[in-house]
């Protein structure tokens, strides 16, 4: 199907590309991070090299700033492929 | 507030910012351009005074709104605390290198067509148990554990694979684990029967496909220098056809096949729905490493080419799978900085046939990375450089814009070219940012068609 002809949005003078709007939580302020495998409860910003909580979306515990084997340039990792 | 924790970059008549310690960007327009950057040195008053002459007055005020409201978000120019590299024992996956030989002698190959610069070898049926045994030994509190099949060509030592995937099953329900599986195959010896099996056990897998049979077949050829392609696209269409769609396709180009966006597109033309083609990643004096300035931006051109390709099938309602503008895009859509780039050496594994253990099935050809042995354990000391080695212990990466989008790079690809583990090796560096550059671009045109188009983009990309 081809999609209809794009509508125009109102003109800004600075565009948010995050899907996160500006207004409705700060970075800085995300809920911590409940990883059992650390030392103590982690924040998955400010200390955002451990593993992603299940919970939090990481399905292995290895992928992305946990453990993500993109050693090849990205799609050469099969783990971090999972369903 | 520094004005040196935001870069600025341009891209095809958009402008962009970029906060360096949170990966947030947002696009500029011509008047934000100006202002944004006098906000952030610390200039609030008198702006509409100084500018008066240059914008229009209601531009100016609207602006300076949204300026102040990005800056007041906590996304943009704020300083975050130290990081604290927090060491991770535990390990999740393990990459058994099950078969230290291969059926085909890749061009490009930087295992030695799967010898690893040793001996050809299998892997045997006590060092396979007992590398299982190892990582479930070391998995801690992770509920899940992944063993990953790699070689050479695992599938030439699949008699062995059964009886690894039952092993594990036994322990992780003896330890209340969950186990899963993946591999990456060339896919050559892929019969109905290995088909039925991988798909049973839910296998993650990643099959080697260069694309068209001219670019595939001048690369991947048999140790008798025949073509592959038929076989393998074949191999892979049937377990398409027959199975689930839940598998990557990789394919590489050099410097002899730079003209990537025709594989990306022959790719996707089959029908997959996971598709990755990537730069090989090769020492400069091999003639298919793209190294030189020159071949860098044949290469950046290509993938220009792709962005413009990417946005015309997305408006037809065709849109491409690519991983390399694929993964920076949910970056951007979702910030999430990150220190690593990878876990080597700490939540992942490589084991290779005689028992030795390395962070990662990349570092396997220098033997100096081996940081063990399942027989012996962990050499805690070799262990800890992989693991303490986050994107802010390398020099040249502290003052790198995108370092927190990338994580430091690959290591094993700074000691091979670089002989020093914290030295980045630039082509991945280059290709990086300019990949994250059009990808901000093609999100940026993208949001311009509307809020439909973008929630056609999130669902293409799997995004919440």
């Amino acid at each position: 199907m081809v999609p209809k002809k794009p509508k125009k949005t109102k003109k800004q003078h600075v565009k948010v590309l995050a899907k996160i709007p500006v207004s409705s939580k700060k970075l800085f302020n995300a809920p911590k991070c409940a990883n059992p495998h650390l030392p103590e409860p982690c924040d998955p910003v400010q200390d955002p090299g451990c593993p992603i909580s299940e919970e939090d979306g990481c399905k292995k515990g290895i992928c992305e700033s946990g453990g993500c084997m993109t050693g090849c340039e990205g799609g050469g990792c099969t783990s971090s492929n999972m369903a | 507030m520094q004005n040196s924790n935001i870069h600025f970059f341009s891209v095809r008549g958009r402008y962009f910012a970029y906060d360096i310690n949170t990966t947030f960007c947002c696009e500029l327009d011509n008047v934000a351009l100006t202002i944004l950057p006098e906000l952030l040195s610390g200039a609030s008053r008198s702006l509409e005074k100084k500018y008066a002459h240059v914008f229009p007055m209601p531009q100016l005020h609207r602006c300076i709104k949204e300026c102040k409201e990005l800056l007041d978000s906590g996304y943009f120019g704020v300083s975050p605390s130290p990081y604290k590299n927090h060491i991770h024992n535990e390990v999740a996956a393990v990459c058994l290198h099950i078969a230290h030989d291969c059926n085909l002698s890749c061009k490009y190959c930087y295992a030695d067509a799967g010898a690893f610069g040793g001996n050809r070898q299998l892997m045997s049926r006590r060092i396979m148990f007992k590398a299982i045994d190892f990582t479930f030994a070391h998995s801690g509190d992770f509920k899940s554990v992944n063993v990953g099949f790699f070689g050479g060509e695992p599938l030439l030592n699949f008699k062995l694979i059964p009886e690894a995937v039952k092993y594990a099953r036994n322990r992780a329900n003896s330890l209340n684990k969950k186990v899963t599986f993946s591999m990456a195959s060339n896919a050559m010896l892929l019969s109905p029967s290995i088909m039925d099996f991988i798909n049973r056990e839910r296998f993650s897998l990643l099959f080697s496909l260069d694309g068209p049979q001219k670019i595939h077949d001048r690369m991947r050829k048999t140790k008798n220098s025949k073509g592959t392609h038929t076989i393998v696209l074949k191999n892979i269409q049937e377990y398409l056809r027959h199975y689930a769609n839940g598998f990557t396709v990789r394919g590489t180009f050099t410097r002899t096949t730079p003209h990537f966006s025709e594989q990306v597109l022959f790719l996707n033309n089959q029908g997959f729905k996971s598709v990755s083609v990537e730069p090989a990643q090769l020492a400069e004096t091999n003639p298919h490493s793209i190294s030189t300035h020159g071949e860098i931006t044949k290469i950046m051109y290509e993938y220009d080419k792709l962005a413009d390709i990417y946005l015309e099938r997305f408006d037809k309602g065709k849109p491409i799978h690519f991983f390399h503008f694929a993964n920076p895009l949910k970056k951007i859509l979702d910030p999430r900085p990150a220190h690593t780039g990878c876990g080597a050496g700490g939540g992942y594994i490589a084991v290779v046939p005689d028992g030795r253990i390395f962070p990662c099935f990349e570092t396997v050809p220098e033997k100096k990375n081996s940081i063990g042995h399942i027989d012996s354990g962990f050499n805690t000391q070799k262990r800890r450089i992989f693991q303490r080695m986050h994107v802010d212990a390398k020099e040249e990466c502290r003052k790198c814009w995108i370092k927190y989008s990338c994580g430091g790079g690959c290591h094993a690809f700074n000691i091979r070219y670089n002989n020093n583990i914290k030295i980045p090796y630039k082509p991945q560096c280059e290709f990086l940012k300019h990949r994250f550059k059009l990808s901000a671009w093609i999100l940026s045109e993208i949001m311009d068609r509307g809020e439909n188009a973008v929630k056609r983009l999130k669902k293409h990309l799997q995004v919440a």
